[in-house]
C-alpha cells in the first residue's frame, strides 16, 4: 500500500515534470510573439554636435538619405544642414528670412530621391531644397503644416492646420495641387485634440499617433480604420481655458517612425514610465512588441533606410544615432 | 527649555511649508512655459490681425509641448 502510494506519488510528480517542461518550451514561443524580440537594445553608433562646437544648435527635423548622409534643420541658426556619414558638417544653408531659401522657423523634414521637404512653422509652406542644398521651390498649403511625409519628387502628405479643422491628411503635388484627401477624424473635436503624427508605409496604410489623447490608429490605403489603440490607459488629458480656447496641456504621444519591416515605433510623452524617452514598438496588426528606452529625452524619433534609429540629446545641441540591437 | 522647542519644531515646520511652497511654484513655471506662450501669441495684435492667426499660436504650441516639456 505503501509503495503504491509512493508510485503513484511518483507519477504524479513525473506527470507534473512533464507539464513544466512543455510550458517552459511553450513560454518562449508564445513571448517571442511571431519571433519578434522582447527586448530592443540601442548601440551609439553616431554623435553630431556637442556644446564644445557650433555644429547644432537647436535640431528640430532629421532624415538620412541611401549614402548615409544626415540632413537636419536647426531652429536656432534658421538653417539646413548637411553632414557625411561620418557626421562631418557638408555644407548649410537658410537664414533668417521670408526670401527664397530663407527661413522664420524651420522644423520638419523630409526626403525624395532628389528633394529635402522642409515645413515652416508660421507660414503655410513647404520650402524645397535640393540634396546639396539649393532651394529649388515652394510648395503653398491652406495652413501651417503638422507632420510631412514625402512620397515622392511630386507627391508630399501634410497634416494641415486651418480654421476649417478637417483634421485630415492632404496630398500636395509640387505646385501645391491637392491630389487626394485622407479624413481621420473619428468624431468633431478641436483643432488641438486631433493633432497628429504620422506616418505611411509602403502599401499606403497610414499610421496616425495623437499628441493629446491615448489614441493610435491605423487606416488602410482607402482611408478605412484598420485599429485603434491605447496603450497607456489615459482617459483625458488635463484642459486648461487660455484666452478663449480651451487647451489640452499634458502630452501623450510626440512622433511616429515606421521601420523596414513596417513595425511602428512611438514616443511616449508626459504618461510614459520614462517620459519623453520610451519608444513603443507596434506591429503592422497592432500588437504591442517591445519598449525601447531612449537615453536622453527627444522630441522625436526618426528611422532611416537601415533601420538605424536617431533622437536628440543634450537638449537638441546633440544628434544621436543608434544601431537597434534585437534580443 | 520646552519653549525653545516648541519654537525650534514652528521653525523647522514653517521652513519644509515654505521649501515645499517654493518646490511647488517652480514646477507650476514650468509646466506653465508653452501655455503662457500660447496665452501671449493668441493676444498678440499681429496673429489676431492675421486671418486664422491662431492656428500658428496651435503648432508654436504644439511644438514647444514636444520640445520643451513633456
Amino acid at each position: 500500500m505503501l509503495q503504491d502510494t509512493f508510485s503513484v506519488k511518483n507519477t504524479s510528480k513525473a506527470k507534473v515534470r512533464h507539464f513544466v517542461i512543455i510550458l517552459a518550451m511553450l513560454v518562449p514561443f508564445f513571448s517571442a510573439q511571431g519571433g519578434y524580440p522582447e527586448k530592443i537594445v540601442l548601440e551609439e553608433i553616431l554623435t553630431i554636435g556637442n556644446f564644445d562646437d557650433n555644429s547644432l544648435f537647436q535640431w528640430v527635423g532629421v532624415v538620412a538619405d541611401s549614402e548615409g548622409n544626415i540632413y537636419v534643420t536647426d531652429a536656432m541658426d534658421y538653417s539646413l544642414k548637411k553632414f557625411d556619414a561620418a557626421g562631418s558638417l557638408l555644407a548649410i544653408t537658410g537664414r533668417r528670412g521670408q526670401g527664397p531659401g530663407e527661413f522664420t522657423a524651420p522644423r520638419l523634414l523630409d526626403s525624395s530621391e532628389q528633394y529635402l521637404f522642409v515645413t515652416e512653422q508660421y507660414q503655410p509652406v513647404i520650402k524645397v531644397f535640393d540634396k546639396k542644398l539649393l532651394y529649388q521651390f515652394q510648395i503653398p498649403l491652406e495652413g501651417p503644416a503638422g507632420d510631412i511625409k514625402a512620397l515622392g519628387n511630386d507627391l508630399v502628405a501634410v497634416v494641415v492646420l486651418s480654421a476649417k479643422s478637417e483634421s485630415s491628411l492632404h496630398f500636395y503635388d509640387q505646385k501645391g495641387e491637392l491630389v487626394k484627401k485622407v479624413h481621420f477624424a473619428e468624431r468633431p473635436s478641436s483643432m488641438l485634440m486631433d493633432m497628429v503624427s504620422f506616418d505611411l508605409d509602403n502599401h499606403g496604410n497610414l499610421y496616425l499617433a495623437y499628441n493629446f489623447a491615448d489614441r493610435i490608429v491605423k487606416f488602410d490605403d482607402s482611408g478605412k480604420k484598420v485599429w485603434s489603440r491605447n496603450l497607456l490607459g489615459i482617459k483625458q488629458v488635463k484642459r486648461k481655458k487660455i484666452s478663449s480656447h480651451v487647451v489640452p496641456t499634458e502630452i501623450v504621444y510626440k512622433d511616429v517612425a515606421l521601420d523596414q519591416s513596417g513595425n511602428l515605433y512611438v514616443l511616449g510623452g508626459k504618461f510614459s514610465e520614462n517620459r519623453s524617452r520610451d519608444v513603443y514598438v507596434l506591429s503592422p496588426d497592432g500588437e504591442l512588441l517591445s519598449t525601447l528606452t531612449l537615453p536622453e529625452t527627444s522630441h522625436c524619433i526618426y528611422i532611416d533606410g537601415e533601420n538605424y534609429l536617431y533622437s536628440r540629446a543634450n537638449e537638441g545641441v546633440t544628434l544621436k544615432k543608434f544601431r537597434m540591437v534585437f534580443k | 527649555m520646552k519653549r525653545t522647542n516648541i519654537i525650534m519644531k514652528g521653525f523647522t515646520i514653517g521652513m519644509v511649508f515654505m521649501v515645499l511652497f517654493l518646490c511647488v511654484g517652480m514646477i507650476d513655471l514650468h509646466s506653465g512655459g508653452c501655455e503662457n506662450a500660447f496665452m501671449r501669441c493668441s493676444q498678440d495684435p499681429y496673429w489676431q490681425a492675421v486671418a486664422f492667426g491662431v492656428v500658428y499660436c496651435v503648432t508654436g504650441y504644439v511644438f514647444c509641448k514636444k520640445y520643451i516639456e513633456g
